[in-house]
């Protein structure tokens, strides 16, 4: 909501700044967004009155307008059809410059000088009204500076309301606030009930008097639709940013910014035969103001009128019964709808109108009559006509009441943790408008109308610490038992994992949970993703299944920006939902791509393979693990593998497939690994073994064997003959060559045997040696080469 | 006995020594336990009472004169040796290294670990919970009911099957009450979701919520803890303004704001918590009180490391993330 401070000052004038009124404002909980002058200034226009019209000779869509000002009088020709004697208007004389940049010089315009310019709104910079000079009010002096009429100085102040200050939503609760923070009093403009002089009246009936327990009409007859909105008004209007329509419209918005009470108006002839304000039924419809159609739900409010809707009640209003230029009579609205049942109505149909949000906030359920007075009375004034009584309908029952609150002092006390003397509550209470009912320690609050967003003692606690100052309470440390209990670090264990990973070389990324359903597609069948209905973006509508798809798009990203080199993490919730079961687990996932090493004179060119992959993931899980062959379908079936611990898969890590690396039109070759995070936190346990303090022996071995023989395969074999002997087995040579056969490769192992309690003898190692050479003839037909 | 001579000859042993090791050996000669000097020292006692303090001050001279020039000597030495030392040196040692790969930690995994570092140190317990939330535990367990206008304050994303993203990590805090009772004690941390973006907002970002609940809880323990909180995380005395503001599950609600180069900066949404937040997790509201307050842990490593748009956070860039290691 925006309102001009120029506005704020006829309400209250407090010794203070914009600056200062903002601030305390802000503090106290109506925050202050921005606070802007209404517009560049302009020197040099002044006011002057058209004192002749006379057409051009030459042109005939051209006039010369003879003008006056307080001093001087000129003449110019005017393009505008408005010109008129006696109209008020503004000048530019030779030499102004214009907002947008125009340069007024003395020209001649089909062989008459013009000696100046009258101007549009549009050449002030106000508007983007170019086809009319701008009418100015009657009461304007001649010759004044336009801004000074204008009020370029003026300055707009924009608020951020929350939801629960409805109150707020107006000037009257904007100053009724600074007359609180700044002890001030609150200056109301005076309003009289008007004249009534016609009796016509109008039909209400509240078919839902719970969404509408209060329904004011009143007829207003004979207006002129056309007058001209008084310049004080639009400026106002203006400056909060509400379009300027018609009179009619225009005076109803200002009445609505004024006091908080939004307010329609029909064209009587629409709405004469009586008003019904109902539920919608299925099926109907009403064309709006703006021309689109509304199909109407049966949970919505409306206006009827001889069983036509002419307008969504609290929300907008139908486009047939609105006030036309042609209008003269009218039936004025000013109604009370509950909030309860306007909730949610104007996010439905996507109408946040002016109204909407007052009414979704809640008005002051006692200003209506007053709406419709002060409405009445300035149409009577700036658009003429006679205003018939006013009809009221009314559920007294349904209508809130005020609030009575049973408070103390001492739990006022405790709650805020310092002590607060008494008279101060309910100095504070009484401020805002509260009545107080005192005993004994105890009270009772009585709210005032306007505050119906306080119901409960911790809503007074609220009231008292803003007006008094956050900044007036003094801090106090917390105390309580420290209990020694082990709970999980940061991030869970999971810091660790980060950390490992930090240290082999990867750096984190954090990418967004969101990705496009077809990349999800891709490493999971897609009937088992997870949707978002709204999506920020339709390349970002489901949630992502792995860490992959993110992975590699900072991949790409990056390999975009000549990083060719480059190792990446993350570490996040993924998810998938299995039959009704919606699975939300932990995953760590990585990427590697290019250089094994930093380029240096002393590095291997080398790329990263799957062994630096598997290496680091041995690393990072700190066991013994298995490695077993996996179908995933984004990996190659050549290069992959599941890491099983335990008899547990953690997951896989391998080259990524071909149709992976086609799809994301990826041109080198890209190692990846995804793990389930929990798990490995999870198993890490540390427990002492025992270490020999024997002697170790050392034996190798090369052997030549079939080339599917698998490394695992001779070390289980090796294991199985040798018993907790064997402390460590290594392959140090993989070679393949002509000369052993293409089917074949040789295999160079070295094996280290301990004893716990005893130094090994020589004889025994041998015997051992030799029976694993036999096992391994008999079991893989190799051979010692 | 000549002393003066003992000096010329020490003299020039010391000026002749080729080295530290020869040094030494000149040193041990003069002044060792049976050198020259400290023979010279016991035969004091054989001169006659007299002469005593003459030849013992003589004596004491030329000891101080030699210890001179080897300390001199052995400086020059010293610095013979570095001169060698360099000049033998085969390899050029301003070759880079074999290194490594640095790796590093996200930045709001660094502001992450820090804050929970600062929580727990004050006895706050991690609590963590799923991403994908009931509406229930988003929103009408924190006293925000179906068309409240909180809602929208919220630009919540849903999902196909009923559920949504969760807005904030204050689900987490109904669940640890709905199953604990006081005295509660714990931070949310984690990811949360929001439909906007621009420079300061993502549709993604990482939240930390703190929840207190115990007897006596008040208003002014809320301002202690997040004035301590704000200044242990930027290791300096800050600004720090609360004023009032709404939260559906918090009465009295305050925004804090810190005061940055270009003026107050929000940076935390706080309160004391709404009873009805409290007896709607089965936690009696006539007995214990409590306060909360989230922030996010993205805006705050945007601040503490000068950070200019909250999007780079999630671009990845390597040459940005590397500065983090």
């Amino acid at each position: 909501m925006k309102l001009c401070t120029s506005w704020l000052r006829d309400w209250v004038t407090p010794e203070a700044t914009t600056e200062e009124i903002c601030q305390k404002l802000t503090n106290a909980g109506l925050e202050v967004d921005s606070v802007d002058h209404v517009g560049a200034p302009f020197e040099g226009v002044i006011v002057v009155t058209i004192t002749d019209v006379r057409p051009h000779p030459s042109a005939s869509h051209l006039t010369v307008c003879s003008i006056r000002s307080d001093r001087e009088s000129f003449e110019v020709v005017c393009g505008a059809p408005n010109v008129s004697v006696g109209l008020k208007t503004a000048f530019a004389p030779i030499g102004t410059v214009l907002p947008e940049g125009i340069v007024v010089n003395r020209k001649s315009i089909k062989g008459i000088e013009s000696n100046g310019m009258l101007c549009s709104s549009k050449d002030l910079g106000l508007d983007e009204h170019g086809q009319v000079i701008l009418p100015l009010d009657d009461a304007v002096e001649l010759g004044k500076p336009l801004t000074e009429v204008l009020r370029m100085d003026d300055e707009i102040v924009e608020f951020d309301l929350t939801p629960n200050r409805g109150d707020c939503f107006s000037m009257l609760g904007v100053a009724r606030e600074v007359s609180v923070l700044f002890d001030c009093n609150l200056i109301r403009p005076s309003i009289h009930s008007p004249r009534e002089t016609i009796s016509d009246r109008i039909e209400i009936y509240l078919d839902d008097s719970v969404g509408c327990p209060l329904y004011l009409g009143r007829v207003i007859k004979n207006i002129d639709v056309n007058a001209h909105t008084p310049w004080q008004l639009s400026h106002r209007l203006r400056c909060a940013g509400i379009r300027s329509i018609n009179v009619i419209v225009d005076i109803l918005n200002y009445v609505m910014l004024e006091l908080g009470q939004p307010m329609h108006a029909f064209d009587l002839a629409h709405v004469e035969k009586g008003i019904v304000v109902r539920k919608a039924l299925n099926g109907e419809k009403l064309i709006l103001l703006d021309g689109s159609e509304a199909a109407l739900d049966s949970e919505t409010l409306l206006i009827v009128s001889e069983d036509n809707p002419v307008a969504i009640a609290g929300v907008v209003g139908g486009l047939a019964s609105a006030v036309q230029p042609s209008t003269v009579d009218i039936l004025l609205e000013v109604a009370y709808f509950s909030p309860a049942n306007l909730l949610g109505v104007a996010r439905r149909y996507g109408l946040h109108t002016d109204a909407s949000a007052r009414y979704e906030r809640g008005v002051d359920p006692t200003i209506q009559k007053t709406a419709i007075n002060r409405a009445t009375e300035l149409i009577l004034r700036y658009a003429g006509g006679s205003a018939g009584p006013v009809c009221e309908a009314r559920a007294e029952e349904h209508l809130p009441k005020r609030q009575q609150i049973k408070a103390s002092y001492e739990r006022i006390e405790k709650l805020i943790g310092c002590q607060f003397d008494s008279t101060l509550i309910d100095q504070v209470l009484k401020k805002i408008g509260c009545e107080i009912e005192t005993s004994n320690g105890e009270f009772t609050v009585i709210t005032p109308p306007h505050r119906f967003d306080l119901a409960i003692e911790e809503d007074l606690v609220e009231e008292v610490c803003r007006i008094v100052g956050y900044d007036q309470i003094p801090p106090l440390p917390l105390h309580g038992i420290l209990d020694i209990k082990r709970s999980p670090r940061a991030m869970g264990d999971a810091e660790d994992l980060r950390q490992r990973l930090a240290h082999l070389g990867y750096n984190e990324v954090v990418t967004y949970s969101f990705i496009h359903h077809e990349t999800n597609a891709l490493f999971l069948d897609s009937l088992l993703s997870v949707r978002v209905t709204n999506p920020i973006s339709s390349d970002r509508d489901t949630m992502r299944a792995s860490l992959i798809p993110g992975l590699i798009q900072v991949y790409t990203y990056n390999i975009a920006r000549q990083q060719n080199v480059g190792r990446i993490f993350e570490y996040g919730q993924c998810f998938i939902q299995r039959n009704d079961e919606l699975v939300q687990q932990n995953l760590v996932g990585g990427l590697l791509w290019g250089r094994r090493e930093p380029e240096s004179w002393v590095t291997s060119k080398d790329k990263v393979d799957f062994f630096d992959v598997k290496g680091d993931i041995e690393s990072l899980i700190g066991r013994n693990c298995e490695w077993k062959p996996t179908e995933i379908k984004w990996l190659s079936p050549s290069c992959s593998a599941a890491v099983v611990v335990d008899n547990v898969s953690l997951g896989v890590i391998g080259k990524l497939g071909d149709e992976i690396a086609q799809n994301f039109e990826l041109d080198s070759e890209v190692y990846v690994f995804e793990l389930e995070a929990d798990v490995i936190c999870k198993n890490k346990k540390l427990t002492m073994q025992p270490i020999s303090s024997y002697p170790s022996v050392r034996r190798d071995l090369a052997i030549v064997l079939k080339k599917q023989v698998t490394a695992t395969e001779i070390e289980v074999l090796v294991r199985e003959v040798s018993g907790e002997l064997l402390k460590q087995f290594i392959v140090f040579d993989v070679y393949e060559s002509e000369d052993l056969g293409k089917d074949n490769k040789s295999l160079g192992i070295g094996m280290i045997f301990q004893h716990m309690s005893r130094t090994l003898e020589d004889s025994e190692v041998n015997q051992l040696l030799e029976k694993i050479t036999r096992q391994l003839g008999t079991r893989f037909n190799a051979t010692l080469r | 006995m000549n002393v003066s001579n003992l000096v010329d000859r020490a003299t020039t042993d010391i000026a002749n020594a080729p080295n530290i090791d020869a040094l030494e050996q000149t040193r041990v000669k003069y002044l060792g336990r049976n050198g020259e000097i400290t023979q010279l020292l016991r035969a004091l006692k054989t001169v006659s009472q007299a002469e005593r303090p003459k030849v013992g001050a003589a004596i004491h001279a030329a000891k101080k004169s030699i210890e001179n020039t080897l300390s001199e000597r052995l400086t020059e030495l010293e610095s013979l040796r570095q001169q060698a030392l360099t000049s033998e040196a085969k390899i050029d040692v301003s070759l880079s290294s074999r290194t490594h790969f640095r790796g590093s930690l996200h930045p709001v995994t660094h502001s992450l670990a820090l804050i929970e570092d600062i929580l727990v140190r004050a006895n706050f317990k991690v609590a963590q919970g799923p991403e994908i939330e009931d509406e229930y535990h988003n929103f009408e367990a924190l006293n925000i009911p179906p068309n409240h206008p909180a809602r929208a304050m919220h630009d919540t994303f849903f999902l196909r099957n009923g559920m949504v993203l969760r807005t904030h990590t204050s689900p987490v805090q109904i669940r640890t009450m709905e199953q604990e009772q006081p005295p509660i004690r714990i931070i949310c941390p984690g990811r949360v979701y929001r439909r906007d973006f621009d420079r300061t907002h993502t549709p993604m970002f990482h939240q930390v919520e703190g929840l207190v609940v115990d007897r006596g809880i008040n208003f002014a323990h809320l301002k202690a803890t997040v004035i301590n909180f704000v200044e242990a995380f930027f290791e300096r005395h800050v600004e720090i303004r609360f004023r009032a503001s709404y939260f559906p599950f918090t009465e009295p609600s305050a925004e804090v704001d810190v005061l940055g180069e270009s003026g107050w900066q929000e940076v935390m949404g706080c309160g004391v918590v709404h009873p009805n937040v409290l007896s709607m997790s089965g936690i009696d509201p006539k007995e214990y009180s409590g306060f909360a307050f989230g922030f996010g842990a993205d805006r705050l490593a945007m601040l503490k490391y000068n950070i200019p748009d909250l999007r780079m956070l999630f671009d990845n860039d390597l040459r940005f993330l590397r500065q983090f290691g």
